[in-house]
């Protein structure tokens, strides 16, 4: 009984003067965590929070919002043109995804090796990620005109069947993942070529002494070495592509017949062309969980799989 | 018996290496091409943009000047400078500030607080398109210089590459200025960011270009020529004058010139700053 009286009087002393000064230490901290910890607030969390809520309503910038429960989800799911939209970014994220790891890593190999062009061929790959989407868009539509356009005319005059690209829709998804592995590989590649330049090359050394060739090196020593940068690269690049669709935006607005329909884009004209933004909200939620479990894949693959080295 | 074999591995090595040389001349091809006929197309008389003859039959040097004068390209051009120029400076004061309470400083609630930034990459910006273009409404920052700013004035992958270089800085650095007298804010913008340089440059050019290339957010909240940065700017041209391709591709030029041109001086700083960006992952 005693002891405790001891031990809480103790508390009561030591308690006030450690909280002051603890206060004292978030205090001295704040204006240094203010700024960004503020926009954080502002532009990240408090619009989740909002975009949640107002997929439950029926906002329209016009009227009043009014809670409609789960009915623009019930809508969603009971859409066609929502399913289709799904299918499409799916597939456009994994193929741009796929192409560019395996691209990527190609064009590091050759970015690594000691050509005369290879600072020019560095520039070269990486230069449409720094020209921007707008103007990206605006040159593949000219290339890809379906009439005489230039790229019609390369294939004509070396014999190949012309096509209709990005005006037919069975082309113009496919158009579409070129133009944005065009314009995205540089990066991958950039990444996988770092990656390369830090394995040890005594380990490639000690193998091709040991009678490997160059492409048992590259299957059995370089490739799983870049385990971790294909791990970083695969998902930079798929929650990119899950997300964007500025390409499509100018280049075909989801079109022909809807084969373009890209979720991002499809969430931009509820919301920017039929002011829906309830149902936009609702759509954007899906995409939000989508990348979400996208991301938390990534997390439990990053635990598992990168111990080498 | 070992000549040969020399002989032989030697002129395979150099049938490779020239194998490698033609490949790499391909895809230098295949990356650049586009941009050749971009440029190619901007001189053309208007006649000739879809005759599939690479060079045109006489230089149309007026089509820049033309294009020039079409639209307001030099207001365009100058916001989206100032914009790109402000929005990078705003990231790596944030960035900076925030780096250094949290690589430095002890104080409650540091965890969540970190925890709280880094949260943020996981929320991507495109799920946040119409609460953030309603906040903006509601601030009445449609059409203003603060709309296509401050909400990307910081950056949780900024704070997180700092705090990294940060926490790499050894402390007698700071314990030495310290003894000097020396406070944490003079510390941190004479020694701490000063040695830190390259990370700084990296994050400063990385912010500047997606700046300078962002379309969507600017394309919603601006709808006047007076804000609009040339990215926006290109696109309602491009759909406006659409059938004059040698206009559309001579304004294009002057859209992507200024940024190629910087990347041409300042390769191996883009290229080795895009590899930090690897560390988002």
């Amino acid at each position: 009984m005693t002891d405790f009286t001891q031990v809480s009087t103790q508390i009561s002393v030591t308690k006030p003067r450690k909280s002051h000064s603890q206060l004292t230490a978030l205090l001295g901290a704040t204006p240094y965590l203010l700024p960004a910890l503020l926009i954080f607030v502002v532009f990240t969390y408090y619009p989740l929070l909002r975009v949640i809520y107002l997929s439950f309503t029926d906002a329209d910038m016009l009227s009043q919002a009014q809670w409609v429960g789960l009915s623009n989800y019930r809508e969603m799911l009971a859409n066609a043109e929502f399913w289709s939209s799904f299918k499409i970014t799916v597939i456009f994220a994994l193929a741009v995804t796929l192409t560019e790891v395996i691209l990527g890593m190609a064009l590091a190999f050759l970015m690594n090796a000691p050509t005369r062009l290879r600072t020019l061929l560095r520039g070269a790959v990486f230069a449409p990620v720094v020209v921007s989407l707008a103007a990206t868009a605006v040159v593949w539509n000219y290339l890809l005109s379906p009439n005489a356009g230039p790229i019609n005319g390369l294939l004509k005059s070396v014999g190949l069947p012309e096509s209709g690209w990005l005006t037919d829709p069975k082309t113009a998804l496919a158009s579409v993942i070129m133009v944005a592995v065009w314009k995205g590989v540089g990066l991958p590649a950039v990444l996988y070529l770092a990656g390369l330049q830090g394995i040890s090359r005594e380990l490639e050394e000690a193998a091709s002494i040991d009678g490997a060739g160059r492409f048992t090196v590259a299957r059995h020593i370089t490739i799983p070495l870049l385990a971790p940068t294909t791990l970083v690269v695969f998902f930079i690049s798929l929650m990119g592509t899950f997300q964007s669709y500025g390409l499509v935006l100018l280049l075909t607005r989801g079109g022909p017949a809807g084969s373009t329909n890209l979720l991002g884009y499809y969430i931009y004209q509820n919301a920017f062309s039929f002011f829906q933004m309830g149902m936009a909200s609702a759509l954007s939620v899906a995409l939000f969980l989508l990348l979400l479990s996208l991301g938390f894949l990534q997390l439990k693959l990053a635990e598992r799989r990168v111990h080498y080295q | 018996m070992t000549t040969p074999m020399t002989l032989n591995s030697k002129s395979k090595g150099a049938s490779a290496r020239w194998g490698q040389e033609a490949i790499s001349l391909l895809v230098i091809v295949f990356f650049v091409m586009p941009l050749v006929w971009m440029l190619l197309a901007a001189f053309k008389p208007q006649t000739e943009v879809f005759l599939g003859k690479l060079l045109p039959s006489r230089w149309e040097w007026g089509n820049l000047k033309l294009a020039w004068e079409s639209a307001p390209f030099g207001r365009y051009l100058l916001n989206s400078l100032l914009i790109s120029l402000i929005t990078t400076a705003a990231v790596v004061t944030t960035s900076a500030l925030a780096a250094y309470a949290f690589a430095r400083m002890t104080f409650p609630l540091k965890g969540l607080l970190f925890a709280l930034a880094l949260g943020t990459l996981m929320i991507p910006g495109d799920v946040l398109l119409i609460p953030n273009f309603m906040t903006v409404r509601q601030f009445g920052w449609l059409n203003s210089y603060q709309a296509l700013i401050v909400p990307f004035a910081a950056s949780a992958f900024g704070v997180f590459l700092l705090r990294q270089a940060f926490l790499q800085t050894p402390v007698e650095l700071e314990e030495a200025a310290r003894l000097d007298g020396a406070t944490p804010a003079q510390y941190l913008r004479m020694i701490l960011l000063p040695v830190n340089t390259p990370v700084l440059s990296a994050l400063s050019i990385l912010t500047f270009l997606s700046s300078w290339n962002a379309l969507v957010w600017p394309l919603v909240v601006t709808n006047r020529d007076e804000f609009r940065t040339v990215q926006v700017g290109l696109a309602s041209f491009s759909s406006l004058e659409g059938s004059n391709l040698p206009l559309v591709m001579a304004a294009t030029v002057i859209v992507v010139t200024p940024m190629l041109l910087f990347y041409i001086f300042a390769q191996k700083w883009f290229i080795e700053s895009a590899a930090a960006s690897g560390l988002k992952g």
